[in-house]
C-alpha cells in the first residue's frame, strides 16, 4: 500500500515536472491550448487574408503605376523621408563610383560667406590647421617686448632638462586623471554681458594668467600652473578665443541661442575641453554659430551630454569642412534622432567626442550620406560592428547595369532615384554598383550606425575601413595603398588614421599634451620666446603622437629661428627617437615636409647629411603599422644633394642601407630605377654618365639582395617590382638585368614549360625586350612581375591580360626589326568573338595595324606578318570591342631579323 | 493500485503530448532545428542583436518572451529557433551562441538584425523579414513569413519535380521556381544580361537585329518574370542609346512594367517611361504641331 502510494506521489511529481521541463508556462496553459484549437484555422485565415492584401496591394500598385504615380517595391523598405524634389541633381552628385579621395561637399549657403576678418589677428593660429607650408604665430601688436624671453631661443634641452620635465608631466598627468574621476569642473564666472564683449574679456583672461605666470615662466611652472582646474579653464577660453576670433564671437554672441550656448560652454570645462582639444578646429568661429543654431531649435537638450556631444561634433566638422548649415542640421537632426529612438548601435553611447567627428562629420551630404540614405541603411542594414566589413557584398558588382548602362554615367540609376526617394544606398542594392558604391554602401551601413567608419582610394579601387573595438580593420582592399577618405590633418595615408587612434585613445596624456602647446601658442603672441619654445618641447614629450604639436612647434621654429641647425638638428633626432620607433611613415612625412626643406641647406658635409639619414633609416626594420611610400622621404633627401658626387654618395648609402631590409629593397630599387629614368630623359652629357653609374650601383645593390631561403620571397617581391618599373620605363637594359637576376636568385618561382607551337622563320627578337600588361597590378601582381620576363623567355613565364580599346600587351623589341610573325600563348582558350590586331610602332607613340593574319587554335594564337612587310620597335596586341581581362599570357614570341645599327 | 498506475500513466502522457505539441515548434540549436527540417521543410531562424541593439531587443521582447498573437499563431505551426548575435562576445556570449550555433557563423544572406530567417534543410537562409516596415508591425511581419514560408513549400515543391523532369520542362520548372523572386535558391543563378554577355552582344548590333535576338532568345529559352524584365531592360537600353524609334522604347518599357509593376525592374520601367520616353515623346508632338502649324495655318493642332 505505501509502495503504491509512493508510485502514485512518484507519478505524479514525474508528470508535473516533465510539464515543467517540457513547457513552461504555468497557469497560461489553458490559454494555449484554447489558442490550439482554433489555431491552424486562424492561421489559414491570416495567410489568406495577406494574400488578399497583397493581390489588393498589387491592384492597387498597377493603378498607381498606370497613373504615373511612384510605386513601392514588394521587399524594399523606403524610410519616409521627405523626398528631395532636386533628385537628379543629387543623384549626379552622388555617383562618383572612382578610386579617388571623395568629393568634398562645399555647398555654402548664400549667406554663409566666411570672413574671418577680426580686430585681433588669430587667422595664423598653427594648432588649428596644419598647413603644409609652416606657419608661424602671429604676436599681438601689443605685447610689450620680455626680458629674457622675447626673440630669445632657450638652449637646446638636454637629458637633465628633460628628466626634470618627467616628473612635472607625470603630476601633471596626475591632476588631470584625478580631476577626471570626479565631477567635472563648471564655474559660471563670466555672463552674457561678457560675451558681448569678447575683445575684453581676452584681455582680463590674459592677464590673469599672465600674472600667475610671472615674467619668466618654465615648463615646470607652466604644468604646475595648469594642474588646477581654474587655470585650465581660462587658458581654454583665451585658446577658444583666439581660434574663433573676436568678430565671430561677437556675432554668435549676437544670434539666437548664442550667448546660452557660449555661457554653457565656458562654465563647463569638460565640454570645452572636447570643443577644443578633439581635433582641428579650423572654421571654430562658424562652428560655434551652428551650435548656437542647433541649441535655439533644441534649447531644453543643451544640458544633456549627447545632445552636446552630437551638436559639437556635427557643428566643428560642418564648419571644418565648410559644408552648409542646412546639411548640418540635418545630420545633425539625423544623429541625435536616431539616438532618442534607440536606433543606433550601442557603440555609439561610447564614443568620444573626436570618434563622434568621425561619424557625425562624415562625407557626402547629399547621396550616401543624406538623411534619406542613412536611414534607410540604419534601418535594413543593422549588424553588429563586425558584420559592416562585408556589408559590401549585399550589392551585386555591375560595371554596366541589366540595360548596360555604364556605372559612370548618370543613366545607371536614373529611372528607380525617384521612385526610391533618393536613397542612395538602396537604388545600388536593387541595380548594383561596382567598387565605390559596394564600399560606400559597407561604410555608410556603419556610418548609419553610428559606428566610426570611412571609404578609402586604392589604386584603381575603393575599399573602406570600419572601426572593431580599437582598431581599424580594412574591408573589400585588394592593395596596400590607402588614402582615407576622412582625416584630421590632410594627411590621406593609413598610418595617419592609426596615429589619429592611438594620439585620442591615450585621452588624458593628449590632453596635457594639447594644453601646453595651447599655452605655447598664447606665450608666442605675447612675445615670450624663450617659455614658448619650452612649452613646445614639453608637449611633444608629454605626447609625442601629437602632430599638430610637432607641426606647430616646428613652424614657430621655422619662424623664430630658421637658421639654428642645432635646434632643427634636435627636432630631427627627437623625431627619429620618439615618433619613428612605431610610426615609420609618419615620421617620414615630417623629416621630408618640414624638417629636410629647413635643415638640410645648413649642413653642407655629405658625411654629416648621410648620418642623419642613416639614423632614420636604421629605426625602419621593416613597414611597421602598414606598407608605406618610401619615394617622397628618398626625394626630399636626394634633393638636398647639389652635385653629382653627392647623389651618387647619397644613392650608395640610401641604397647600401635600404637594400639589405626585405621589405624596402623593391621600394629603394623601384625608385632609383625611376631617378635613373629621370635622368636619361634629360640626354645630357654629364646625365649620360650619370645614368650609367648609376645603373652599375643599382645592378651591384641589386646582387646585395639577400636570397637565403628565409628572404626568397621578400626579394622575389621587391625585383618583381623593380622589373615592373623597368618596363613601365621601357628599360630593357634593366629589365632583362632583374629579370636574369631574378631566375639566379629565384630560380624555383618561374615555371618549366616546354611549349609545342609552329614558330615562323627567322630569330626571336623579342627575347631580350620587355613586355608590359595593360592590367592594373594589385600588390600580389607586381611581386610576381619578374615572371612577365619568362613570357618572352623559352619556358614561359606569366603576364596577366587586360584588353580593352588600345589596352593589351606590348612589347619592346631589342631594337627595329624586320616582322615575320608573332606567337602568343595564353593559359585558357582564347575568347576570339571579336577580331585581335598586331599594330605596330617605332616610337612606341604611333602606331600602324600590321593587318597580320590571326589564326586561334585554343589557347595559341598565331599571327603572320610575313605578306605585311611590318618593321617596328614596338608591337602591341589588342583586341576589338568589350572589355576581356580574364586569363594569362604564358609565352609570347616574335619572330624577325634585326635591322642593322638599330 | 492498478487503477491509479494506470491514472498516473495517463496523466503523464496527456500532459507530455499536450507540453510537447504546445512547444513541438522551437528548436534549441541549429542542428537540431536542420535535423526537424529536413530535406524539403525550411525553419525560422530569429535573429536577434543581444548585446548591442535596443531594437533587437524591444523585437524578442515583443514576438519572442511576450509571444505577440500574430507572430506566435506563425511560429507555432513551424519549427523556428531563436539566435543571440553578440557584438564583439566575451568567453560568457561566445559560449551562449555557440550552444545555439555550435561554431557556425550566421549563414550568408542574414543582411539586417533582427531578423526572421526562413532557412532550408541544408542551412541556406532562402528568405528574410528584416525590413523595418516590416518588423515593427507584427501584421505585416506575421504575414510576410507567412508568405515566404508558404512560397518556399510551393517552390519546394517545383524543385523536387524539376529534379525528376529532364529537357525543357525541367528548365521550366527551375525556372518557375525561380519566380519566387523574395526567395533565393542556392546555386541557382539569375540569368543576367550584364553578367552573361547579352549586353556586350546587342552593342553591335542594329535595332532590328537587336529586336529579333531578343525575341529569339525570349522564346528560346524559359526565363523567369523578373529575368524577362532584365533581358528586356537590355534589349530597351540598346533601343535608347542608338535613339531607335520611341514608340518601340515605350512598347518595351511598358511591357517590361507590366510583368510586375511592384518588382525592382517593374518601378525602373516606370521610372524610365517618365525620364525617358515621355520627354522624347512631348518633343515628337510639339515637333508635329510646329510642322502641322507650318503646313497649315488654319488647322487646330491635334492634342
Amino acid at each position: 500500500m505505501t509502495s503504491n502510494l509512493f508510485k502514485l506521489i512518484a507519478a505524479v511529481v514525474v508528470t508535473i515536472l516533465t510539464g515543467f521541463l517540457c513547457y513552461p508556462f504555468g497557469e497560461k496553459l489553458l490559454e494555449v491550448m484554447h489558442l490550439r484549437d482554433s489555431m491552424a484555422s486562424r492561421a489559414q485565415a491570416d495567410v489568406n487574408a495577406a494574400r488578399q492584401a497583397r493581390l489588393r496591394q498589387q491592384e492597387e500598385n498597377r493603378k498607381l503605376v498606370h497613373s504615373n504615380r511612384p510605386s513601392r517595391p514588394r521587399g524594399i523598405v523606403i524610410t519616409d523621408t521627405a523626398a528631395n524634389d532636386d533628385w537628379q541633381k543629387g543623384f549626379e552628385e552622388g555617383e562618383n563610383d572612382v578610386a579617388v579621395a571623395p568629393p568634398q561637399d562645399t555647398t555654402l549657403d548664400s549667406d554663409d560667406s566666411i570672413d574671418n576678418g577680426a580686430e585681433r589677428d588669430f587667422s595664423s593660429y598653427m594648432l588649428a590647421d596644419c598647413d603644409p607650408d609652416l606657419v608661424g604665430i602671429t604676436e599681438d601688436k601689443d605685447a610689450p617686448e620680455v626680458a629674457g624671453q622675447s626673440n630669445v631661443v632657450p638652449k637646446i634641452p638636454d637629458s637633465k632638462v628633460r628628466n626634470s620635465y618627467t616628473s612635472a608631466i607625470r603630476k601633471y598627468i596626475g591632476a588631470l586623471e584625478k580631476d577626471a574621476k570626479e565631477a567635472p569642473y563648471t564655474n559660471a564666472e563670466f555672463k552674457g554681458t561678457d560675451w558681448k564683449k569678447p575683445n575684453e574679456l581676452y584681455e582680463k583672461l590674459e592677464g590673469r594668467v599672465l600674472a600667475k605666470l610671472g615674467q619668466n615662466p618654465t615648463a615646470e611652472s607652466v604644468m604646475e600652473f595648469l594642474r588646477i582646474p581654474e587655470n585650465r579653464r581660462d587658458l581654454a577660453l583665451i585658446t577658444l578665443i583666439r581660434r574663433a576670433g573676436i568678430k565671430d564671437l561677437e556675432e554668435v554672441s549676437g544670434q539666437r541661442g548664442g550667448i546660452t550656448v557660449l555661457n554653457a560652454l565656458s562654465s563647463d570645462l569638460g565640454w570645452l575641453c572636447n570643443t577644443l582639444y578633439s581635433g582641428p578646429s579650423s572654421g571654430l568661429g562658424r562652428g560655434l554659430q551652428y551650435m548656437a543654431q542647433i541649441f535655439s531649435r533644441y534649447s531644453e537638450d543643451i544640458t544633456n551630454e549627447t545632445a552636446r556631444r552630437i551638436a559639437t561634433t556635427t557643428a566643428t566638422e560642418f564648419a571644418r569642412e565648410g559644408w552648409s548649415q542646412k546639411d548640418m542640421m540635418e545630420r545633425f537632426s539625423y544623429y541625435y534622432g536616431s539616438y532618442r529612438e534607440g536606433r543606433l548601435n550601442k557603440i555609439f553611447d561610447t564614443l568620444a567626442y573626436w570618434e563622434t567627428r568621425i561619424v557625425t562629420g562624415n562625407n557626402e551630404c547629399r547621396s550616401w550620406g543624406s538623411p534619406a540614405s542613412l536611414a534607410w541603411q540604419r534601418d535594413n542594414v543593422r549588424l553588429p560592428v563586425e558584420g559592416y566589413l562585408g556589408a559590401s557584398g549585399q550589392l551585386v558588382y555591375r560595371l554596366r547595369n541589366v540595360a548596360g548602362d555604364s556605372v559612370f554615367s548618370g543613366e545607371y540609376l536614373a529611372p528607380v532615384m525617384k521612385r526610391f526617394n533618393n536613397i542612395t544606398a538602396l537604388a545600388h542594392r536593387e541595380i548594383g554598383g561596382v567598387c565605390g558604391a559596394c564600399s560606400h554602401y559597407g561604410a555608410y551601413g556603419a556610418l548609419a550606425a553610428g559606428i566610426p567608419a570611412m571609404t578609402m582610394g586604392e589604386p584603381g579601387h575603393c575599399a573602406y575601413a570600419v572601426r572593431v573595438g580599437n582598431e581599424w580593420k580594412k574591408g573589400y582592399s585588394i592593395y596596400w595603398q590607402h588614402g582615407m577618405h576622412k582625416t584630421f590633418w590632410g594627411l590621406h595615408d593609413w598610418e595617419f588614421l592609426i596615429l589619429t587612434q592611438d594620439l585620442y585613445s591615450d585621452a588624458t596624456r593628449t590632453l596635457a599634451s594639447d594644453q601646453l602647446a595651447a599655452m605655447a601658442d598664447f606665450l608666442a603672441s605675447k612675445r615670450m620666446t624663450k617659455a614658448a619654445f619650452n612649452c613646445f618641447d614639453a608637449a611633444v614629450q608629454t605626447q609625442p603622437l601629437n602632430w599638430p604639436a610637432w607641426l606647430a612647434y616646428a613652424g614657430f621654429l621655422k619662424q623664430k629661428s630658421p637658421e639654428n641647425k642645432e635646434r632643427w638638428v634636435t627636432l630631427c633626432n627627437d623625431v627619429i627617437n620618439t615618433l619613428a620607433q612605431k610610426y615609420h611613415n609618419v615620421a617620414a612625412t615630417f623629416q621630408a615636409r618640414y624638417i629636410y626643406p629647413n635643415l638640410l641647406p645648413l649642413i653642407p658635409d655629405k658625411k654629416e647629411r648621410n648620418k642623419l639619414f642613416a639614423a632614420f633609416f636604421k629605426k625602419c626594420e621593416d613597414f611597421g603599422i602598414n606598407r608605406w611610400d618610401v619615394t617622397p622621404l628618398l626625394n626630399a633627401q636626394f634633393a638636398g644633394c647639389k652635385t653629382e658626387a653627392e647623389k651618387l654618395d647619397y644613392m650608395k648609402t640610401a641604397l647600401s642601407i635600404l637594400m639589405t631590409k626585405s621589405d624596402y629593397s623593391g621600394s629603394v630599387l623601384t625608385w632609383g630605377l625611376e631617378i635613373s629614368g629621370k635622368m636619361g630623359e634629360t640626354n645630357s652629357q654629364g646625365a649620360d654618365r650619370f645614368q650609367e653609374e648609376f645603373s652599375k650601383l643599382i645592378t651591384s645593390a641589386m646582387k646585395r639582395m639577400r636570397s637565403g631561403k628565409k628572404d626568397r620571397d621578400s626579394t622575389w617581391a621587391g625585383l618583381g617590382e623593380a622589373i615592373h618599373t623597368a618596363a613601365t620605363n621601357g628599360d630593357n637594359y634593366t629589365f632583362q638585368a632583374i629579370g636574369n637576376l631574378a631566375m639566379q636568385k629565384c630560380k624555383k618561382h618561374f615555371p618549366k614549360n616546354r611549349f609545342k607551337f609552329r614558330g615562323f622563320s627567322g630569330r626571336i627578337v623579342s627575347a631580350k625586350g620587355s613586355i608590359r600588361t595593360g592590367v592594373t597590378l594589385d600588390d600580389n601582381g607586381l611581386k610576381q612581375s619578374c615572371l612577365h620576363w619568362g613570357v618572352l623567355q623559352r619556358n614561359g613565364g606569366v603576364i596577366p591580360i587586360k584588353f580593352e580599346g588600345n589596352t593589351g600587351i606590348t612589347v619592346k623589341l631589342e631594337g627595329s626589326s624586320d616582322l615575320n610573325g608573332v606567337v602568343a600563348l595564353f593559359d585558357c582558350a582564347i575568347k576570339n568573338d571579336r577580331p585581335f590586331r598586331i599594330e605596330a610602332s617605332e616610337d612606341g607613340q604611333n602606331w600602324e595595324d600590321t593587318g597580320g593574319k590571326v589564326e586561334i587554335d585554343g589557347s595559341i594564337m598565331r599571327v603572320d606578318l610575313r605578306s605585311a612587310q611590318a618593321s617596328a620597335r614596338y608591337i602591341r596586341l589588342l583586341r576589338e570591342g568589350d572589355k576581356w581581362d580574364t586569363g594569362n599570357i604564358v609565352g609570347f614570341y616574335v619572330y624577325g631579323k634585326p635591322k642593322k645599327n638599330s | 493500485m492498478k487503477h491509479t498506475q494506470l491514472l498516473s500513466c495517463v496523466g503523464i502522457a496527456f500532459l507530455s503530448f499536450w507540453c510537447s505539441l504546445a512547444h513541438a515548434s522551437q528548436s534549441h540549436t541549429f542542428e537540431d532545428a536542420l535535423k526537424k527540417a529536413g530535406k524539403d521543410k525550411a525553419f525560422v531562424m530569429f535573429c536577434y542583436g543581444a548585446n548591442y541593439d535596443d531594437i533587437s531587443i524591444k523585437m524578442y521582447e515583443m514576438y519572442i518572451k511576450k509571444r505577440e498573437k500574430n507572430m506566435y499563431r506563425v511560429l507555432n505551426t513551424t519549427n523556428y529557433l531563436v539566435v543571440p548575435v553578440y557584438q564583439q562576445p566575451d568567453e560568457k556570449e561566445k559560449r551562449e551562441y555557440e550552444r545555439v550555433m555550435g561554431k557556425r557563423g550566421l549563414p550568408g544572406g542574414v543582411w539586417s538584425i533582427p531578423c526572421f530567417a526562413v532557412v532550408d534543410g541544408s542551412g541556406n537562409v532562402r528568405g528574410a523579414v528584416q525590413a523595418r516596415e516590416e518588423l515593427d508591425d507584427p501584421v505585416k511581419a506575421a504575414a510576410a513569413l507567412t508568405k515566404l514560408l508558404d512560397d518556399f513549400d510551393e517552390q519546394q515543391k517545383l524543385l523536387k519535380r524539376a529534379e525528376r523532369a529532364s529537357g525543357k520542362h525541367k528548365e521550366e520548372l527551375q525556372r518557375e521556381a525561380l519566380s519566387y523572386t523574395d526567395l533565393r535558391i542556392p546555386n541557382h543563378a539569375l540569368f543576367d544580361p550584364s553578367q552573361n554577355g547579352v549586353v556586350q552582344k546587342l552593342q553591335i548590333m542594329s535595332i532590328p537585329e537587336a529586336n529579333s535576338y531578343i525575341r529569339k532568345l525570349l522564346a528560346e529559352g524559359t526565363y523567369s518574370p523578373v529575368e524577362r524584365q532584365m533581358v528586356m531592360a537590355a534589349f530597351a537600353g540598346h533601343v535608347r542609346r542608338e535613339k531607335g524609334p520611341v514608340a518601340l522604347l515605350r512598347a518595351l518599357y511598358t511591357e517590361m512594367r507590366n510583368i510586375d509593376p511592384t518588382s525592382t525592374y517593374g518601378i525602373y520601367a516606370e521610372g524610365a517611361l517618365e525620364i525617358w520616353v515621355e520627354p522624347l515623346e512631348k518633343e515628337a508632338s510639339s515637333d508635329t504641331i510646329k510642322f502641322r502649324k507650318k503646313d497649315d495655318p488654319n488647322k487646330p493642332a491635334a492634342q
